[in-house]
């Protein structure tokens, strides 16, 4: 399939847990070959949105579609589709060696010989029990099996807990230099943000069971601007842009804009002495869900 | 390889584990009887590790009764120990329950092969070492009736003894422990209450089909309770979640 092609849909999709609706009705269409970050606050559904996509759990209504397919009980859609949780799995008792081989087992496109490898560059003891390793170690496992399962989705949720920053970076080197050789679609759920954010080709950030925004990194980077300078002379900014946050020292003001700034309005703020620079991932990821969740509770 | 056929090559990889396990302890344990019952003398009516009667023993007659203990562990903890990796390695509901029924069929058919063949050499040993053989036993005889017949029954004891330790273990696992345990508390009261006295005869009229000798309309009989319980864990498992721990994440 070629790069662009919409490979899973999402439509009109509900899930809830007792009185509680986690998703609201949510639609999102995933490309081949793309890394996607899934971001949002804690609770907004994202692990319940995985675990629907991979099966783990039944929804309510809606339709998840694989190549047009619904891809619950339908194996054709599910073996194409590997979901690394962020827990540990099950068979705690189980030597490594064995989880690797139970994992052979079920992905029809397991690579044993790259997982041999990935378990030299972690430098990780398959002969020891699952539950005897370390948090980060437990996490290692679940990358490699994420990495060597050659899934055509493979979704990691909270790829980084528990690993020190050299293993985080380790990870997604790996990662990388796999999807170069190996194209597939990747979602990719954290709260690391700036750690991954060069990783994501596109974001999807949930606020309260709803998408808020799902756009290319690059124009929704391309849209969030710090503009530092005088008030008087951002007066204009601050009438017709969204603000998405503001700080204030001495007669300084530094103003969070999430809009788009023609050639002319850059080169006129430039003029004024404003100083812009771009707003890192996390920041705004911050400010767009600080303002969401404040408008929800109509503050 | 389809994905059913992924998942009880994988099933079978870990159940074979626990029947190497179970029948190196059981056969250990067997030879400690035979080599103690041996020791403690033709005079002696007492017997050790085995099942029997003041004048008669069975060392491998023990077998069968663990064997039905360890049917009803196994049907139990299969759902909390095989669906969540199942659906975790992205197989269907469906796959993995077809599976299950592999499964809890070769374990059977294992399990009576085993246990047939000890029960036909029980007989021998227990009279070399000097000791008189139980082989009369409610499902079948061992002098009398042959060895695949005396599998056979096993086969459908052990398989019906499954079905229902499934459906328990689906119950267990869908419903939670305190909710399975506080049910089968409750259905123990129903059955014990003479207020329900219906609910105990059903039960009654069911362990007797259970308890005897195999003829065809028992077998139908059996048949049509293991399709209802499997039916029935079918049912459930299809619109069950996996479960992802105290403290649910959303």
């Amino acid at each position: 399939m070629k790069e662009g092609n919409n490979l899973l849909e999402i439509k009109n999709l509900n899930k809830s847990y007792g009185k509680t609706q986690v998703l609201k009705d949510v639609n999102i269409t995933i490309e081949d070959n793309k890394i996607y970050g899934l971001l949002g606050r804690n609770g907004v559904g994202k692990t319940t949105l995985l675990n629907i996509i991979s099966s783990q759990i039944l929804r309510h209504s809606g339709e998840v579609l694989l190549d047009n397919e619904d891809v619950f009980e339908n194996a054709k859609a599910m073996e194409q589709i590997c979901f690394v949780k962020d827990r540990g799995i099950a068979f705690e008792e189980n030597k490594i060696k064995e989880l690797f081989k139970m994992a052979k087992f079920i992905y029809k496109d397991w690579d044993d010989e790259y997982k041999n490898y990935l378990v030299k560059e972690f430098n990780l003891n398959t002969n020891k029990k699952y539950e005897k390793l370390s948090r980060g170690y437990q996490t290692i496992v679940g990358l490699i099996i994420g990495l060597a399962s050659r899934s055509r989705i493979t979704i990691f949720d909270e790829p980084s807990l528990g690993l020190d920053a050299a293993f985080r970076y380790k990870f997604y080197n790996l990662l990388l230099e796999d999807y170069e050789k190996n194209p597939r679609t990747i979602i990719i759920s954290t709260h690391l943000i700036d750690e991954v954010n060069n990783l994501f080709e596109e974001i999807i950030i949930l606020s309260e069971g709803k998408v808020m925004f799902k756009e290319e990194t690059d124009s929704l980077m391309e849209s969030a601007y710090f503009l530092s300078g005088k008030e008087e002379n951002l007066l204009e900014i601050i009438n017709t842009k969204k603000i998405i946050s503001r700080e204030e020292f001495g007669t300084t003001v530094i103003l969070g804009i999430f809009d788009n700034l023609s050639e002319d309005e850059i080169q006129d703020l430039k003029n004024k002495g404003i100083e812009i620079s771009q707003i890192p991932l996390q920041k705004l990821f911050v400010y767009l869900t600080e303002q969401n969740v404040l408008k929800e509770e109509n503050i | 390889m389809d994905s059913t056929k992924r998942m009880i090559k994988f099933q079978n990889y870990g159940d074979r584990k626990s029947l190497e396990v179970f029948w190196l302890i059981m056969i250990a344990i067997n030879i400690f009887s035979y080599i103690l019952n041996y020791y403690i003398g033709t005079n002696s009516k007492a017997f050790y590790f085995s099942i029997g009667n003041s004048s008669t023993m069975s060392v491998a007659g023990l077998n069968v009764s663990v064997a039905f203990i360890y049917l009803l562990v196994v049907g139990i903890c299969m759902y909390y120990k095989y669906f969540p990796i199942a659906i975790g390695f992205s197989v269907t509901r469906k796959s993995f329950y077809k599976s299950v029924i592999v499964s809890n069929i070769t374990t059977c058919l294992t399990m009576a092969i085993i246990s047939g063949l000890l029960l036909k050499v029980d007989r021998f040993i227990i009279a070399a070492i000097g000791r008189e053989a139980l082989v009369d036993f409610a499902f079948f005889n061992i002098v009398d009736d042959n060895i695949i017949y005396i599998i056979f029954s096993l086969f459908i004891q052990f398989l019906i003894t499954i079905s229902i330790s499934n459906f328990f273990g689906v119950l267990l696992y869908r419903l939670g422990a305190v909710k399975f345990w506080g049910g089968v508390l409750l259905l123990f009261i129903v059955i014990q209450s003479n207020h329900f006295k219906i609910v105990k005869n059903i039960l009654d009229s069911l362990g007797k089909i259970f308890t005897t000798r195999i003829t065809p309309i028992n077998l139908i009989y059996l048949l049509i309770i293991g399709l209802i319980l499997y039916s029935l864990s079918y049912f459930i498992i299809m619109r069950t979640d996996v479960k992802v721990g105290a403290g649910e994440k959303s």
